[in-house]
C-alpha cells in the first residue's frame, strides 16, 4: 500500500507533463468559435475563448483589452450582422498557434451597416487545457467585390 | 558480504521530497523569469536591428532576421512572402527613407514572441513617396538559435493619413 502511494506521488508530475496539447483542428475550431461568439454577442462563450491578457487591435488601429472588448460586445457598440472568416494558415508551436486569414464582416454601428473586408493575424495560447485567444490584429483590405 | 538496507521513514521522506521539489520549482521559476526578460530584450534587439536593416536596404541583414515562412501584410492590405519582400527591397521598387519605430510590448509564448508597437514610415514605392503612421503586430519564432520574424501586419492610423 505504501509503495503504491509512493509511486502515485512520484508519478503525478509525469501525468501533468503528459496532458494533451491542442492540435491544428482544435486551434481552427477555437478561432471559428470565437468569431461565432462575437457574431451572436455571446459574452459567456467569449469569456472562455479569450485570454485574460488579450490585445485586440481592430482595422482602425485602436487596441482593446479583454474587458474593453467584452464591454463593446455586451453594450452593442461592436455588433455584426454577418462574420465570414476564412482561416488560410495555421502554424503550431509548443504552447501557441499563429493563425491568419481573411474575414468579411457586415458590422452595425450607429444604425448604419458597414462592409469590412480584413486580413487577420491571431495568436492563440494553450492555457488551462484549452486554446485562448491572446491577440487579434486586423488590417483593412479592399472591399469584397460584389458578385 | 552483507548489504545493509537503510529503511527511511516514509512520511518524513515524502515531506522532505515535497519541500525540495517546491523549493527547486520556485528557484527554476525565478531563473525562467530572469531568462524571459533576457529573451524579451533579445526579441526587441532583433526588431530594432530589422528596422535599421530595412532603412539601409540591407537585404542580407534583413533576410537573416526573417523566417523562410514569412507572411508580411502591409498596411495597404497587400501581403508578401519572404522572396517577394526582399525582391522589392533589392530591386529598389520599395525604399524606406525613414522608419521610426516605438516598440510597445513583447510577449513570450515559449519559442514564439508577439510584438506590438507603432512606427512613423516614410517610404517610396514605385517612385511614389508616402508618409504615414502605423500600428503593427508581428510574430517572431526562435529558430536556428536566433529570433526570426514570421508574421507582420500593420494598419495606418485613421488620424494620420498618407501625405
Amino acid at each position: 500500500m505504501r509503495t503504491l502511494f509512493l509511486l502515485l506521488f512520484v508519478s503525478l508530475p509525469l501525468f501533468a507533463l503528459a496532458s494533451p496539447r491542442g492540435d491544428e483542428a482544435s486551434a481552427r475550431s477555437a478561432l471559428l468559435a470565437r468569431f461565432d461568439a462575437a457574431l451572436h454577442a455571446d459574452v459567456g462563450a467569449l469569456e472562455k475563448l479569450l485570454a485574460d491578457d488579450l490585445e485586440y487591435c481592430g482595422v482602425s488601429a485602436t487596441c482593446s483589452t479583454k474587458a474593453q472588448y467584452l464591454e463593446s460586445i455586451r453594450s452593442g457598440t461592436r455588433k455584426f450582422r454577418s462574420l465570414e472568416p476564412k482561416i488560410e494558415r495555421v502554424r503550431l508551436f509548443a504552447d501557441s498557434a499563429v493563425l491568419s486569414g481573411k474575414v468579411y464582416a457586415v458590422s452595425i454601428g450607429d444604425g448604419t451597416e458597414r462592409n469590412v473586408n480584413a486580413y487577420f493575424l491571431v495568436v492563440l495560447a494553450w492555457r488551462d487545457g484549452r486554446w485562448q485567444m491572446t491577440n487579434q490584429s486586423s488590417t483593412l483590405l479592399e472591399p469584397k467585390p460584389t458578385p | 558480504m552483507k548489504t545493509r538496507r537503510i529503511k527511511l521513514p516514509l512520511i518524513p521522506t515524502m515531506l522532505l521530497f515535497a519541500v525540495a521539489t517546491t523549493m527547486s520549482a520556485l528557484f527554476f521559476n525565478e531563473v525562467a523569469f530572469a531568462k524571459d526578460d533576457a529573451r524579451a530584450d533579445a526579441v526587441k534587439a532583433a526588431e530594432i536591428a530589422r528596422f535599421a536593416a530595412i532603412e539601409k536596404s540591407d537585404a542580407a541583414a534583413t533576410s537573416n532576421l526573417l523566417a523562410d515562412d514569412l507572411e508580411y501584410c502591409h498596411s495597404s492590405g497587400m501581403c508578401e512572402n519572404k522572396a517577394t519582400y526582399l525582391e522589392m527591397m533589392t530591386s529598389g521598387k520599395r525604399k524606406y527613407v525613414a522608419f521610426v519605430p516605438t516598440v510597445g510590448s513583447v510577449r513570450l509564448f515559449g519559442e514564439v514572441a508577439l510584438v506590438s508597437g507603432t512606427a512613423k514610415v516614410n517610404v517610396v514605392t514605385d517612385g511614389k513617396p508616402q508618409e504615414f503612421s502605423i500600428g503593427y503586430t508581428d510574430v517572431y519564432v526562435w529558430r536556428n538559435k536566433r529570433w526570426q520574424m514570421t508574421s507582420w501586419r500593420s494598419t495606418r492610423f485613421a488620424d494620420a493619413p498618407a501625405k
